[in-house]
């Protein structure tokens, strides 16, 4: 992957979706999260509900995966895929390796990366993650990109998305065979329009950012990452934002959000336990300490 | 014939009608496993990125060889292949007759997948082609990347995580 200098920058970013459920405006309250208590969090609670809200709406998977796709297209259209086919790969690989540790490690995933400086990652419904170029020169090791990932997969596995396309327009026009089909592809033109709004820039609601962080940090932990990954790539972003860097724009929700998981992971005891692969991390995409604010080992 | 060998085999006979009953009449061993999709793939390993080895079809029984910590489950086909299935994919019953689910044309989550396994296999879904047209957006970029992705096998991925030590590969705890 080419080292920009234009990354090391800290180029203004006007969306982000790594934390992009910092920007919390979306209301919302799916069953099963205590988010002021995530050491006991119930993720297979949570995926139920969001399994109970897809068949409620008369969704199954195909018609969840054609909105991911159609939110997929809109991002591959508007920003370009790498041409780093080493770092795609690699991507895949590592993606594929905290998906295989879920309860949805039977069915199809993508993982893509965008070709942007923005700083940026998120999720469509059916499966697909996104994580942009500039997102990656951030990190610092692998398990900085797998807790990243891991996520991205959470949100996907809790049907966030889904609860966004809920919000965004009446699904029943998608499945009433009544309806004409012109009527069925605008009602799905329009859905997926504001579903991409909410998923690439708007963001999720708080509450589903700490969901998907909880679920994120147990997937990566089962894969064998050092759950510390994701901590440390949060931290760097929120430095970098009270130093003034426009990465993600100041969102007071990235406190709250590195204080649950930092005492998720003190409480199962495994930080600084499992695989960092900080070598492995620069082989593949040629770089090491780029946006190297140093990660203090206090919140 | 000794009386513990004697009783061993009156239990015997009893969990066997046990298991009888229990199934409607059809025999079930202990080990036996339904598939409960219309199609299922048997992989050659345990994850997604495997090649299938045989695909099966709703109700086939399989026999349990082991189970991964990590919900696939080895399995030997009727017709004495052997590979690997998730573990929501089968049940120790064979699936019951078309219910509720179909009638308001839904499918359960474990027939969804394999489909959209088929799909994904071919192509985007008519609804995101439709849109891709309607927006007038290259699908040439999400190709690839769907490309890219079927091109990573389960063999490549196995040894990326025996190399990390993650994934299936991850130690043991002591």
């Amino acid at each position: 992957m080419k080292s920009k200098k234009s990354s090391v920058r800290f180029v203004l970013v006007s969306s982000l979706a790594v934390s992009a459920a910092l920007v919390a405006t979306v209301p919302f309250n799916m069953g099963g999260c205590n988010a002021s208590n995530l050491n006991n969090i119930n993720v297979a609670g949570m995926i139920d509900a969001g399994n109970k809200l897809r068949v409620a709406e008369g969704l199954n998977q195909r018609q969840e995966r054609a909105i991911g796709e159609s939110v997929s297209l809109a991002a591959t259209n508007q920003n370009g895929v790498t041409k780093d086919e080493r770092l795609a790969q690699y991507v895949v690989l590592v993606g594929q390796t905290v998906a295989s540790r879920t309860a949805r490690a039977d069915q199809p995933w993508v993982f893509g990366v965008l070709d942007t400086d923005k700083v940026n990652a998120f999720s469509g419904p059916g499966g697909y993650v996104w994580v942009t170029r500039g997102a990656i020169e951030k990190m610092q090791d692998e398990s900085e990109l797998a807790g990243v990932l891991a996520h991205e997969i959470g949100h996907v596995v809790l049907h966030h998305g889904l609860d966004a396309a809920k919000k965004a327009g009446r699904m029943d026009a998608l499945t009433t065979a009544a309806n004409s089909a012109d009527s069925r592809i605008a009602a799905f033109s329009n859905l997926t329009d504001k579903t991409s709004e909410v998923i690439m820039n708007t963001g999720f609601s708080q509450p589903q950012e700490f969901e998907a962080d909880a679920a994120g940090v147990k997937f990566v932990t089962a894969a064998g990452y050092d759950p510390n990954g994701l901590l440390h790539f949060l931290r760097r972003m929120r430095d970098g934002q009270k130093a003034g860097q426009q990465l993600f724009g100041t969102h007071p929700g990235m406190d709250d959000r590195i204080k649950k998981i930092r005492d998720q992971i003190s409480a199962a005891g495994t930080g600084g336990k499992g695989a960092v692969l900080k070598e492995r991390f620069v082989s593949y995409t040629g770089h090491s300490t780029v946006g190297s604010l140093d990660v203090e080992d206090g919140q | 014939m000794s009386r513990i060998s004697k009783v061993s085999s009156s239990r015997v006979k009893v969990a066997l009608m046990a298991a009888v009953i229990g199934t409607g009449g059809a025999l079930v061993m202990a080990g036996d496993l339904f598939v409960q999709p219309e199609r299922l793939d048997v992989r050659e390993g345990p994850g997604l990125l495997f090649d299938p080895v045989e695909s099966v079809t709703k109700s086939v029984k399989l026999q349990e060889l082991e189970r991964t910590d990590d919900g696939w489950i080895k399995v030997q086909t009727p017709g004495g292949k052997q590979g690997y299935v998730f573990k929501g994919s089968v049940g120790d019953k064979p699936p019951s007759a078309p219910g509720a689910l179909s009638a308001v044309n839904m499918t359960s989550d474990s027939e969804a997948a394999q489909m959209s396994t088929g799909a994904a296999a071919k192509g985007l879904e008519p609804e995101a082609e439709k849109y891709a047209a309607n927006k007038n957006y290259n699908k040439a970029a999400l190709d690839k990347v769907v490309a890219m992705n079927k091109s990573v096998k389960g063999a490549q991925w196995m040894q990326f995580c025996t190399e990390g030590q993650v994934g299936p590969a991850k130690p043991k705890k002591k």
